[in-house]
């Protein structure tokens, strides 16, 4: 069931009077339950396709339905809010904040119902990233770099959205830490059928996923 | 964890950064508290020595005025007595609660003994005594009711004798005393008619004797307040002094007829001198008002009103003689208020600002998280209220007390010292005010106070929170520039 269509999108950057197409009449679908990377060479437009996803930016033209409908008119706020979840390269975690409070701002922001016992929920959400109790209650900063991008993981589910998405989600972590990480994305497709569409330049990852898509001149192409 | 627990843990965790702004409000608080403070002050003292003072004005001759058009020299012809008809037509005015006017006269003694001054250095018109005589159409004269002298012995002119003129007045008890006279005796004013010669020796000679009733005897009320200036041995002062213990309280009826009875004997002995003279009665009206809060507007509609030569005083203008030094601390404190105000709008709206900027990170992940703006806004402005409120509560405290150090320092000082000396030298050269309201710059100094009074908190409050609020202005602005894409990704 197709959860997200990108149609016609076209997108560029004015550099001076050049202007720098990134994104021409692009047209691609995603399903929930589907584990997705997008590849590309650096400067491709693999990052501004996913800002674009994520309602952090708008295109020049064409439409993002999510659920059939553009998020233009659902709101790009209430989008970022309701619908989606994004994990960043560098984690981006409130850094006077616990993992749990980080966790917690979260499920506040959100206007999706959750379970009431906030707490209790995003103790056990980060559990189950890898996460204790302990660490939970420490500030972020006093946290490794793999289990930052673990809270931010467990931050991203908390609002209970359809789809993640991540972009370079280990690019600064150690190969052992990357493979959890991408067993976790694989579970969160699988077992709690989410929509999961990481951005990376790791081949490896990208044959894990269900699907790949390549950025070249403008055109989101199949990987096979 | 919604934004009021964010702004909270933001302020408590972050020590560092709260610090830097509670210091920066803290001060700037301190500068807004403290001329709050002493501007309250001053506004208090003004208040409290004009009510004190009452609210009486009264007609007088502008003798600086007078002075000035007679080339600086005190030989001017005076303007006509005040008419009864404009005395009514002022009272008339919807300021007045009631209004008096009192007839005056002034004798020259021969063997009637008179109060003297007792600074040996100064010769008061030479060997010349004379006496005031103030009418009144009141049982209880403008003076006694200012309270500028009290009845010690006997008793005030009852209605009947104002209304028939009987010769009955109220004396000072020093010069009862200097007479040997006591309540129930006549005295025997007896007055002169003195005329000076071509070669500047002065001739007397015997005019009138008048024989009235002493019924009561007064001291002065606030020369009793004044014995450090006595002591001081200020010539203005005893002039004042002197002025007051010679005169004579009676019915405006009696004093008409004794200034009648004078310029007609005058006629009679040196009819060159007095060929031009009329009998022209000084009036000095009166008037109470409803409250002192209508002074000015009063003085405005009377000067309208009165004849030229003439001038409105009210007893509140003493104040604005001798409290010129509390005035000017106002004004400098009112400056000090505003120039405050905006220099801690700009300089917090630019720490606030440089913070913004420091965190804007933060406030990316806010907006990726689809956090509504207005959230984040509301985080940043109760970050600034956390600390500001602190800061302020502790600077309402500190605030008043450098105002309390910085007026007594202004009080302590030169300056001031010489603007007393300035508004002294004015009081002396207008003379005693028929007002009879008398105040020095001591008073008013006594009075100053610079207190933690409610009104003090709560302006300092207001004003200290608006500041706050409007120097978030242009951090809020920020805010609403921010773009998520360009800070996260």
């Amino acid at each position: 069931m197709t959860i997200l269509k990108a149609k016609n999108i076209y997108y560029f950057y004015q550099d001076g009077d050049q202007k720098r197409i990134i994104l021409n009449d692009t047209s691609v679908s995603f399903e929930k339950g589907q584990f997705y990377t997008i590849l590309g060479d650096s400067g491709s437009g693999k990052t501004t396709f996913l800002s674009l996803i994520s309602a952090l930016d708008e295109p020049k033209s064409g439409e993002i339905l999510y659920q059939g409908t553009d998020i233009q008119t659902i709101g790009y706020g209430k989008y970022r809010r309701d619908d989606v979840s994004i994990i960043f390269q560098n984690y981006n975690l409130v850094p006077y904040l616990t993992a749990l409070e980080n966790v917690l701002v979260a499920m506040t922001i959100t206007d999706n119902s959750l379970p009431k016992n906030h707490q209790e929920v995003a103790y056990n959400l980060l559990d189950y990233i890898g996460i204790n109790k302990n660490k939970a209650d420490r500030v972020v900063t006093q946290l490794s770099g793999g289990e930052q991008q673990r809270v931010a993981i467990a931050r991203a589910l908390s609002t209970n959205v359809d789809i993640i998405l991540a972009d370079e989600p280990t690019g600064n972590l150690d190969q052992e830490m990357e493979q959890e990480i991408v067993n976790i994305f694989k579970d969160l497709a699988v077992t709690h059928n989410k929509c999961v569409i990481v951005v990376t330049h790791s081949k490896e990852i990208a044959q894990q996923s269900d699907k790949t898509f390549f950025l070249k001149q403008g055109e989101l192409v199949h990987y096979e | 964890m919604n934004y009021l627990k964010r702004a909270w843990y933001s302020v408590s965790r972050r020590k560092g950064k709260s610090f830097i702004l509670f210091t920066v409000v803290f001060v700037l608080g301190n500068v807004i508290a403290g001329a709050i403070a002493i501007q309250q002050s001053t506004g208090n003292v003004e208040k409290k020595m004009k009510q004190q003072l009452g609210a009486t004005v009264s007609a007088e001759m502008d003798i600086d005025k007078l002075m000035e058009e007679g080339d600086g020299t005190a030989s001017f012809t005076g303007p006509a007595p005040l008419k009864e008809e404009t005395i009514k037509q002022i009272g008339s005015s919807s300021y007045v609660k009631d209004y008096d006017y009192s007839y005056s006269g002034y004798l020259t003694v021969d063997k009637f003994k008179t109060y003297q001054m007792k600074n040996d250095n100064v010769s008061v018109n030479g060997d010349i005594a004379s006496l005031n005589l103030k009418g009144s159409n009141r049982s209880e004269a403008a003076d006694f009711k200012n309270k500028k002298i009290k009845l010690v012995e006997g008793r005030l002119v009852s209605k009947d004798e104002i209304k028939n003129g009987k010769a009955v007045a109220v004396i000072s008890k020093k010069v009862a005393d200097e007479n040997g006279l006591g309540i129930g005796d006549q005295m025997v004013i007896d007055t002169k008619m003195v005329s000076q010669n071509a070669d500047g020796t002065s001739e007397s000679q015997e005019a009138l004797k008048h024989s009235i009733e002493i019924v009561g005897l007064f001291e002065p009320i606030t020369l009793d307040k004044k014995k450090s200036d006595e002591k001081k041995g200020g010539i203005q002062q005893q002039f004042l002094e002197m002025d007051q213990f010679n005169t004579i309280y009676m019915s405006n009826k009696l004093v008409r007829s004794i200034n009648q009875q004078e310029i007609e004997k005058g006629k009679e002995l040196d009819p060159d001198a007095y060929k031009d003279e009329e009998v022209q009665q000084q009036i000095t009206p009166i008037y109470n008002l409803k409250s002192p809060d209508d002074v000015e507007a009063f003085k405005e509609e009377m000067t309208a009103l009165l004849p030229e030569g003439y001038k409105a005083t009210a007893s509140t203008d003493e104040f604005d003689k001798v409290g010129g030094s509390v005035q000017k601390l106002s004004t400098i404190s009112g400056y000090v208020v505003i120039l405050s105000i905006i220099a801690s709008l700009l300089i917090i709206s630019l720490v606030v600002v440089l913070f913004m900027r420091d965190r804007k990170h933060e406030w990316g992940i806010y907006l990726s998280l689809g956090e509504r703006r207005k959230h984040i806004m509301q985080q940043v402005v109760l970050e600034l209220l956390f600390i500001s409120l602190v800061a302020m509560c502790l600077s309402l405290i500190t605030g008043n007390m450098l105002g309390k150090l910085i007026s007594e320092s202004l009080v302590a000082s030169d300056a001031l010292t010489e603007l007393q000396q300035a508004a002294g030298n004015q009081l002396f050269i207008s003379g005693s005010s028929s007002l009879g309201a008398s105040l020095s710059t001591e008073d008013v100094i006594n009075n100053y106070q610079v207190k933690f009074s409610l009104s003090y908190i709560v302006t300092f409050l207001i004003s200290g929170i608006s500041t706050v609020l409007l120097s978030a202005i242009l951090p809020l602005t920020y805010v609403m520039r921010l773009n998520p894409k360009k800070i996260m990704m």
